[in-house]
Order: C-alpha cells, then structure tokens, then sequence
C-alpha cells in the first residue's frame, strides 16, 4: 500500500518537473533538486547505480546556471550610463540616477499598491482555491471523473495569455460582445463599456488569474494528499471521525507545510506582475490603468520607446531586491513561529 | 548498457540546450560558390572594392502589412543580387512588421548582433545617436555615395542637412515626396445615397452633421474609423494648426511662426478643443465603445463599405489622385479632402548603418544604387518582374497574389531609395512620379527640420511622459475620457512627470541649434 503510494507520489512529482518547463516556473526544480539530496543525505553513500539519477539533474542545473545565475553580473547595467558601442563594463558608471524614473510618477504609490495587493490576493486565493479542489479531487470515487475534472483543471494553464485576453474580449467588447449582445439586451438593460470602466477589473483580473493557475496549483496540493499515510484515515475511521472531521484534523494539517512552502515561494515574486495578466487582458486600455498598472506595465509603457537598457536594469533590480528582503523577511517570521516548514 | 545509455542520453539532453543559441552562419560561405561565370562579364562599378570579391549585406527593414513570405524573400534576393554582385555585395533581406521592428532592432543592436544596413524612423533617431548605435556616414558618403549626393544636390540639401548632427551626417533620408497634409476620407456611396455637399468640408469639425445624418439613416454603418494611434494617425495632425511643429516628439512644440518658444501640446487650446470636439462625438454615439481596444484601423473596415469617415495624412501630390488610389486599395468609391496644407515636418524613413555593421561598405554601395538603379528600385519595392509584377502600358501591374507586390509595394517606396526613379503602378496618372517630383521640388522644409532633441539628460522625465500618454493619450483623443475632467488630471501627471525639465532641456538645445543656423 505504501509502496504503491510512494510512486504515485513520485509519478506526480515527475509530472511537475515536466510542467515547470512547460510554464517557465523557475522553482520546482530546485524543490526536486532539494529532494534529492536529502535522500541522499539519509543513505550517506552514494550508490554508484544512483550516479546517472543525479546525472539527470545535470540540464536542470545547467540550466539554472545559465538562466539564473550568470545574468546577475548583468546588474552592473542598472549603474550604468549604457552605450552599445562601448559595452557594458566600458560605459560610464550613472550612480542611482537609473532609479529616479521609477518614483517620477504621480503615481508610484497607486502602482506599487496594485502590484502589491493584487499579489496578495493571487496568493491567499492559489492557496485557499489549490487546496480546496486538491481534497475535493481526492474524495472523488470515479477514477474516470477524477482524471477529466484534473484535464479540464489543467488546461487554461497551457493557454497563453494573449489567447485569453481575446476570450475575454469576445466577451466583454462592445461592438460584438457575448455579455452586451447577449445577456444584458435581452435583460433589457444598457450595454456596459467594459473596457473603460475601472470598477469591475480588479474582480475580472482576480477570476482569470485564479481560472488560469488552479490547475497546476491543485496538482502541487493534490501530490501532498495523495502521500499522507492511509492508516490515519483508517485509525481515524474507527474511531469514529467523519469525512470533514478527517480533513479538518488529518489533511489540512499535514498539507500546511505544502502551503507554507508555496507561500513563501510566491511571496518571493510579489513585487513582480504577470505581464500577460495585467498588460494583454485589458487590451492596454487607459481608462483602467488604475486598476491594471503594475511595476512590471509601468516599465514597459516607459520604456518600450526608447529603448533603455540601464533604466530597465534598474527597474529588475528593485524588485529583485525588495522581493529578496520580503522572502527573508516571511522566512525569519514562519522560523519563529514554526521553525520546521521554514524554506531555510 | 543502461547505465552508459542514459548516460549519453544526459550529456546528449546538455548539448542540444546549448546548440540552440547558434546562429546560421553558412549564408557567407555558400553564396560565394553560387557566384556564376555570367556575372563577371557585367561591367564592375569603380566603386568595388576588390574585384570578384563579395561580402554580404544584412539589411534590415519594416513592413506595414504583413511580412513577405521566405520564397517570395528569396527570389528577391536571388534578383537583388544578380545586379549587386557585380559591385561585390551580397544581399540578405530580413523583414519586420513595423509593430515589431523597433523592439527586435532594439535587441539586436544591444546584443551587438549583425545589421549591416537598416531603416530608421525618424522618433528612433536621436536616440541612437545618443547611444551611439549607429555609423557616421561622411567617409563612406565621399567614397561609395557619390550618386546619392548628386541625387540631392541642392533642391533635396535641406532633407540631407535634416539628418546632420554637428557637421556629421548619420543618416541618407529617403526620398520621396515628404510634404504631409491632412485630409478627411469619405465615403462617396454614402455621401451620393444621402445628398452630402463635400465641397463644405474645410476642417474636421464640419464632419459632425455628416456623420450624424449617418448615424441616424445607416445602423450598421461606422460614422468614423480611426487611421492611427489616434482618428488621424498621429497626434500632429490633430492639431490642424498650420504653423505647429512637432520637433519629433510632440510634446514640446511650436504653435507660432515667430520665434523658438516652445509650449507643451497638452496645455494648447487647440488641443483641448480638439479634444472636446471628438468627446462630444463620443456621448453622440459616433465612435465606437470598442474603438480603443480592438486596434482595427481604417484598413479592416474601409472595404467592407460600413464605414463613412476617416481622418488621415499623406503625402500624395493631388488628392484626387489619393482619392483613386484608395478607391482601387479598398474597391470602394472614396474621396479625399484636403483640410490642411502640405509642409514637410520630418524625414519619417531614413537609411542608417548601425555600429554592428561588419560591411559598412557594402552598404553604402548598395544604398547608393538604390538612388540610381531603376531596376534595383522596382525589384526593392515591388518584388521581380514577371513573377510578382508585369510591366504593362509602362505602368508597374501585380501579379494576383503577389505577396512581394502586396506587402512590400505599400511601405518600400515610402522607406528605401529614391521613388523618383522608380516606374509608376497601375491606377496613377503616367505621369504621377514626375508630378511627385514637382510636388516635393516646390514645398520647403519646416523651420525646425535637422534639429534632433537629444534627450539623454532627461530620460527618466522622458520615461515617465512615456507612461503617462499611454495612459491618456487613447481615451481623450477618441473621445472616451470627458475632457473637462480628465485632461487637468493627464496635464498634472505630465507636471508630475517632470514636463517642464522635459520642455526647459529642449528649449536650451533649441536655442542653441538656432543659433548656430
């Protein structure tokens, strides 16, 4: 039985290998890699027939490498007075003044609040939204159901979001839309121009964002509920537990490491905005800057013009360090509080 | 065995990774053999270097439709080449939709990728002078340009003197008939069906009672289209005031003949009339909800014959002969209006050799037949003879279909060469090129034309402008935003934005260029 769970575990934490490549998310690699080595760590000696294993590990790394780690020396370019001709290390050093443009707007506070908030909500909502369809999956008896309802899941992850932000738009746009054409002429009442209203995107964001990733947010959790030892259930079970008692006192604990984990990781990209999200979905409308403007669209709408490459840098580097400080920041609090789901 | 299979397997994963950065290098080795015999009994121009020797040009350029597709780019070459390769050049053409051209040129040039020969516009210009992107051309101009200089002499000086920086010229703008003036599109079907009297159309205000009776009589029919970022294209024109001048970026402006004073656009009477115009046309039901979002121009919809109006410029020599050319573009009877005069603001397309160039040379070479060599010319702008055009009556006629014809006949000629030489397409006046040539002879630059605002000193204020237009500009200049409450609060994020430093540095080097004049 537990052999038998251990490899469906496994087999779950293949497939997030494969869909981190497939969704460019940097982070389940090291998660797998962190694996590994504590496996390791606990068999002390490496078994020559475990080399290629380890070896398989070697593009990942790579990888990691040349993506992650090289581009930091890149950092100099925030500094600098960058002129193509003579290179990044021969142009003049510019001190700070790559950052200034950054709080030059009227409104740097309301984009730092939109990054900020909207962030919050992505991670409270992935968590609360991941965990809740994990355990709902996993209470299903139809195995036939199970995989369809994890397909269907899954599949707005593979979507781009410029696809999307036309499914959207097939909805909402004026000339055309479902909403205005369908729904709300024949209720009798006036077309909404939802493209120039602000009110109601922070809600459309927030749903498209949830729709997207609860996939692949349910298949983290769902791996975490599928590896908890049946014979809790079983011991539960006779005593008389029923099934919501069971995951109250049983599931929910056991997956808070899982979500702290996932917290935290998410935490650590706060200051950062899904370009597709915030910039395709509302078509670019001015009207909804508002409620759509994000570090991440500001710098582009700044800087897409002319070009320049320090003050991009510059732009990288602040969220960079601001979510570097915040993840340490969290990581020291849930330390505190719980040293063992720490990251670190 | 296993253990040495997945072994391979892993090492093999590793390096197909890294085998995807390469780039193809073989187009130099290979044409150097595909050189034929043939070929050297053209006669070789004095200005080749090495005889027999041939280097490739990689020449870079946009396209307002869509990009040609790889077998029509081929035979072009293939044609381009037959005549370069007795001047020892190799042509490569590579092509960007517009959309997408300043963001790849952009990293190619910071990745100190190949570009021997590109087009610029003339917003980019200043910034690569700025960053040093591109090549000073005077050596090569004196050595290799000696048509292109004698093709200027002295009617086009002033278009060669636009794009000299301090005694050095960075670029050779492209010539053809330069000088813009706005005009309003009509519908003639529609104008005929309901007794318009077009002859009262002097600005585009007058189009307001037009498009109602529109509105009111034709339910599926748009009263107005956009052309542009904005109803007219650019945000210049909207001003029609005959004496602005945008000075590239149109924020700090001039609005008076007199003097150098530069005013901030944004701030202008003229533009909140303009935008009050336009919102009373919003909250009329005239323009479309989805006119911001959609992006589908005056293009999408002129053919369908659902739309009335449209703002637009050109630089045409008679508008009647606008007016056919866009009955025989979109097969619907228009005509055009002109509403303001022509003037010639700036050279919009020019020719430059980025500093990643490894054959400036050769590119000089090959630009400067493109200001001598009909046949070059043709080929450039509307793809090979007999596959993709036939010469009929003297008049350049596509072949159906012709992806090169289509899509390189509607931006090349108004981006590479000389037009003047080129041979006129079906549906012109035979004599339309001569007349364009007379057209341009006889206008005059703009006061400001040859000064280019180096804004490196303020660029984050630059930045900031940047992000805040893209916020306004859209919803006030269609009407979607009431000016009478959104255009303080867009005038205080410029201010914000630092507008003012913005405008003070322009004005410093303005006077200064002014001075020196």
């Amino acid at each position: 039985m537990i052999s038998s769970l251990r490899s469906k575990n496994s087999w779950i934490n293949g497939l997030l290998i494969n869909s981190q490549f497939l969704s460019g998310r940097k982070w389940p690699a090291v998660y797998f890699v962190g694996h590994i080595s504590n496996d390791m760590r606990r068999e002390k000696k490496l078994k020559k027939s475990e080399l290629h294993l380890l070896l398989m590990t070697l593009p990942g790394v790579i990888y990691l490498v040349i993506n992650n780690y090289l581009p930091m020396f890149g950092i100099v370019i925030a500094f600098k007075k960058i002129n193509t001709s003579k290179g990044i290390f021969r142009s003049e050093w510019n001190g700070i003044s790559n950052f200034k443009f950054l709080f030059r707007s009227a409104d740097a506070w309301l984009i730092t609040r939109n990054t900020l908030v909207y962030n919050l909500v992505f991670i409270f909502l992935n968590i609360f939204l991941g965990v809740l369809f994990a355990i709902l999956l996993n209470e299903l008896w139809s195995k036939t159901f199970k995989k369809l309802s994890q397909t269907i899941l899954i599949l707005p992850q593979i979507v781009s979001m410029v696809i999307v932000s036309y499914m959207v738009y097939a909805f909402l746009s004026s000339d055309n839309g479902f909403i205005n054409n369908s729904i709300l002429i024949s209720l009798g009442k006036n077309k909404i121009s939802w493209y120039s209203k602000a009110r109601y995107w922070p809600f459309i964001l927030v749903f498209i964002q949830a729709w997207k990733s609860l996939g692949y947010n349910v298949l983290l959790f769902l791996a975490s509920v599928v590896s908890i030892d049946s014979s809790l259930y079983e011991s539960a079970e006779i005593d008389g537990a029923s099934r919501i008692k069971q995951i109250r006192y049983i599931t929910i604990p056991l997956l808070k490491p899982a979500m702290i984990t996932l917290g935290l990781l998410m935490v650590g990209r706060i200051f950062y905005s899904d370009f597709g999200l915030f910039y395709q979905v509302p078509m670019d409308s001015g009207p909804l800057y508002p409620v759509t403007q994000t570090i991440d669209t500001y710098v582009f709408r700044g800087l897409s013009n002319i070009s320049n490459l320090g003050m991009a840098a510059a732009a990288a580097f602040y969220q960079s360090i601001v979510g570097f400080l915040v993840i340490m920041t969290c990581n020291t609090v849930v330390k505190k509080v719980d040293a063992e789901n720490a990251l670190f | 065995m296993k253990k040495l299979f997945s072994v391979f397997l892993v090492i093999g994963l590793v390096f197909s990774l890294v085998g995807c950065g390469d780039k193809p290098a073989s187009a130099s080795e290979s044409t150097e053999a595909v050189i034929e015999k043939t070929e050297t009994s053209a006669e070789p121009s004095s200005a080749a270097p090495a005889e027999g020797e041939i280097k490739d040009v990689y020449l870079f350029t946009c396209t307002f439709r869509d990009v040609p597709n790889s077998e029509t780019v081929a035979n072009m070459e293939s044609k381009i080449n037959e005549i370069m390769h007795p001047l020892g050049v190799n042509v490569h053409l590579e092509y960007y939709n517009v959309a997408e051209f300043d963001a790849e040129v952009s990293r190619r040039l910071a990745s100190g990728d190949r570009i021997d020969l590109m087009n610029a516009m003339d917003y980019n210009y200043a910034g690569y002078l700025a960053t040093e992107s591109i090549l000073p051309l005077n050596d090569l101009l004196d050595n290799y340009g000696k048509d292109i200089k004698a093709v200027f002499g002295t009617d086009f000086k002033y278009m060669l003197d636009g794009l000299t920086f301090d005694g050095t010229i960075y670029g050779i703008p492209q010539l053809s008939a330069k000088h813009t003036y706005n005009y309003v599109l009509i519908n003639k079907d529609l104008a005929d069906k309901y007794n318009m009297d077009l002859s009262a159309i002097k600005t585009y205000k007058d189009l307001e009672p037009l498009m109602l009776t529109i509105k009111e009589k034709e339910p599926g029919v748009k009263p107005i289209v956009r052309s542009g970022i904005t109803f007219s294209g650019t945000t210049a024109a909207c001003t029609f005031n005959e004496n602005y001048e945008a000075m590239s970026d149109g924020v700090g402006v001039l609005m008076s003949d007199e003097g150098y004073d530069i005013v901030d656009f944004y701030e202008t009477d003229e533009y909140k009339e303009f935008l009050d115009t336009v919102h009373r046309w919003y909250t009329e039901g005239l323009v479309s909800d989805d006119i911001a979002t959609s992006g589908d121009r005056v293009h999408t919809y002129w053919q369908t014959g659902n739309a009335f109006a449209c703002i637009d410029h050109t630089t045409n020599y008679s508008a009647e002969n606008e007016g056919k050319n866009l009955t025989n573009t979109y097969g619907v009877n228009s005509v055009v209006i002109p509403i303001s005069s022509p003037v010639c603001s700036n050279l919009i397309y020019s020719s430059v050799i980025p500093r990643t160039s490894q054959n400036p040379e050769g590119a000089m070479i090959f630009l400067n037949e493109m200001y001598k060599n009909p046949d070059l010319v043709n080929t450039m702008y509307y793809g090979v003879e007999g596959t993709d055009w036939n010469m009929v009556d003297g008049f350049i006629t596509g072949v159906e279909g012709s992806s090169a014809f289509l899509n390189c006949g509607t931006s090349q000629p108004m981006i590479w060469g000389n037009y003047f030489i080129s041979s006129p397409t079906a549906g012109n006046d035979s004599d339309s090129i001569k007349k364009a040539l007379e057209y341009t002879r006889s206008g005059k630059g703009a006061r400001t034309l040859g000064f280019l605002f180096d804004t490196s000193e303020v660029s984050d204020e630059w930045a900031a402008i940047q992000s805040v237009l893209s916020e306004y500009q859209e919803g006030l200049e269609f009407g979607i935003l009431d000016p009478e409450t959104e255009l303080p609060k867009f005038i205080n994020k410029l201010k914000a934005a630092g507008v003012d430093d913005f405008i003070a540095e322009k004005q410093k080097q303005l006077d200064k260029w002014s001075a020196n004049k």
